[in-house]
């Protein structure tokens, strides 16, 4: 069995690095849409692609949080984008691989990924 | 959707939508070998005058009902089970599924460990609490017991997430296999 008190050590650790924290109000959103026709059109490894990108490279001012049906659902997943720079990007038919993109170029490179985009 | 645990990530968000910031999650397989999953939340619940189950009837303008339910108990009902969606006696909604583990319609469980995880690390305020029982055996895990050992912040740390995810996994397959349970 696994137990929580393992949890210890990992704490051990992150006593050395400085948080990053997630706030709603945060700079920088992306959301992804967890309504049924998102999750069953696969936005759970899209949302943990993100969410754990975002933690990978100690991306700063960033929230991913999660929204409902957008109406959109034959172009699902779908992951909006809001920057102050670019405002808000719609994503569609997302997957892991194009949300690592994502995070790449736009929101570490500032440039949208056009092909990717509801207009794309 | 490929696996339970789809739907009850897609279950877990009505919770969410409803205001709650506690959600309880409870998996387990009884002695008569059926898969129940218990969601009890402290939302809002369901209007009076909804029934969450009947697409059918016409419903109040302005109140969208959704498909997550209504497909989570046509899967039930197809696994020689059933799904009841009601208030729970404190407030709150109650929905218990229930699902023949022989059942050739039942897809699997998968991956609850990556629910559950994306669930607490992408809603660090709302408190999740999750339980898994095989026959009397079982194990269980509560965001509060995650935040009390390495604090609220650490939720967006990658090897918290990490943790969340093997620990849940893990005892599963652990718990499982000491039964002999296979293809859950």
């Amino acid at each position: 069995m696994v137990t929580i008190a393992e949890l210890d050590a990992i704490k051990e650790k992150l006593k050395h690095q400085v948080a990053l924290r997630k706030e709603a109000h945060a700079g920088t959103q992306i959301v992804v849409c967890m309504a049924t026709c998102g999750i069953a059109a696969g936005a759970r490894p899209v949302l943990r692609a993100l969410s754990d990108m975002v933690q990978e490279k100690g991306i700063e001012d960033t929230s991913v949080t999660q929204c409902g049906c957008i109406g959109l659902c034959d172009l699902e997943p779908i992951v909006e984008v809001t920057t102050a720079k670019d405002g808000k990007v719609t994503y569609v038919k997302m997957t892991p691989e194009k949300a690592a993109e994502v995070i790449e170029k736009h929101i570490i490179g500032g440039e949208v990924v056009k092909e990717y985009t509801i207009n794309g | 959707m490929t696996e339970i645990s789809l739907h009850i990530l897609d279950i877990v968000h009505n919770s969410l939508k409803a205001g709650s910031d506690h959600v309880k999650i409870g998996i387990g397989i009884d002695q008569r070998d059926f898969l129940l999953i218990k969601i009890t939340d402290n939302g809002k619940g369901f209007d009076k005058d909804f029934s969450p189950l009947n697409q059918s009837k016409s419903i109040k303008p302005g109140i969208k009902n959704g498909l997550g339910l209504i497909l989570f108990s046509e899967l039930c009902t197809s696994c020689d089970g059933m799904l009841s969606a009601k208030n729970g006696d404190k407030g709150g909604a109650e929905i218990t599924a229930k699902l023949s583990l022989s059942s050739p319609n039942r897809p699997v469980l998968g991956k609850i460990g990556s629910t559950y995880r994306l669930l607490t690390v992408c809603n660090p305020h709302i408190c999740f609490d999750f339980e898994y029982t095989v026959y009397s055996e079982g194990f269980s895990l509560s965001t509060a017991d995650i935040i009390s050992r390495v604090g609220r912040d650490a939720l967006s740390d990658l090897s918290v997430g990490e943790f969340i995810e093997g620990f849940i996994s893990r005892n599963i397959s652990e718990l499982n296999g000491k039964y002999d349970l296979k293809g859950i």
